[in-house]
């Protein structure tokens, strides 16, 4: 159910049923239930990359359409990631509609071997009324970096999240 | 800032692979062509190159992949292994029968494992 504007009501007005169903219920609806995906990954083995330019994390999974009503957008991820070398670097970015909302390095770093939990929430502004496109990218320095993702390992079977949702 | 939409992906798929040791074999077959490689699924495989590769180049890519052996370590892969071998004797062994060598030995170690040293040094 998307949003209507709400209607202006004059002085002496009959409100009818349709009325109060399309600015009154549909808008409650509305609010209810934003435009709003998300996913959890569960994969049999975690997410490797060594690409030294940003790319899909996993571009069938970590992939998610929205319909907007032309409101903000937040975007979420939390996950836990480790890379193969000490200085090694990871970043994390959301490509939306083709191009990288972070942009230059993106929205995250992390550095080095030992496992570190990521999360960052991003607004999303100016966005216009439509479908779009939301993609969980990475790229690393060197070597190769990870994202583990439910696949059962023992003491790393750790679920991320990935989730959009218009707030506005 | 490289333009990702411009990136040629290719998917292929192998059971077990080294991924450090892949990306040094086809970055030796591929040139700066090759951007790197991700790993999304249990045999899932995709290489990201840049848009000007030949098809030539292309060509190359499956026998690499086809050839490549998980069970073999790239040269800082096994640097670690070692390393980490080292260290782990190391700290069994009586102080009083350290060496100053041992010792240097061990600094050096620590600091590799630490990334506080240059790759080879």
């Amino acid at each position: 159910m998307s949003w209507e504007t709400p209607r202006t009501w004059v002085a002496g007005e009959l409100v009818t049923a349709t009325l109060l169903n399309t600015h009154l219920r549909n808008n409650l609806n509305a609010l209810k239930a934003p435009p709003s995906a998300h996913v959890e990954p569960v994969k049999a083995t975690y997410y490797t990359t060594s690409s030294t330019v940003f790319v899909d994390v996993d571009g069938g999974l970590l992939s998610l359409s929205l319909y907007t009503n032309g409101g903000d957008v937040m975007v979420h991820f939390s996950g836990t990631l480790a890379h193969s070398a000490a200085t090694g670097r990871f970043f994390l970015d959301v490509e939306l509609d083709g191009e990288r909302i972070g942009g230059d390095d993106g929205l995250l770093v992390g550095e080095g071997i030992p496992v570190q939990p990521m999360s960052f929430t991003h607004l999303v502004t100016g966005l216009p009324a439509g479908e779009h496109d939301f993609r969980l990218q990475w790229k690393t320095t060197a070597a190769y970096a990870g994202l583990f993702a439910a696949d059962g390992a023992t003491n790393a079977n750790v679920h991320p999240q990935f989730w959009v949702r218009e707030v506005s | 800032m490289a333009d990702t939409t411009k990136v040629v992906h290719l998917a292929f798929e192998k059971d077990g692979i080294n991924l450090a040791l892949l990306h040094e074999e086809l970055e030796a077959a591929l040139g700066e062509t090759f951007l790197g490689l991700s790993r999304t699924g249990d045999k899932a495989l995709t290489v990201h190159l840049r848009p000007d590769i030949t098809p030539d180049a292309q060509e190359r890519i499956a026998p690499v992949i086809t050839l490549h052996d998980a069970d073999r370590l790239t040269a800082a892969q096994q640097a670690e292994q070692d390393r980490a071998a080292f260290l782990a004797d190391s700290f069994h062994k009586p102080w009083s029968e350290w060496t100053v060598a041992d010792k240097d030995r061990l600094l050096h170690a620590l600091a590799a494992r630490l990334g506080l040293l240059n790759p080879g040094s």
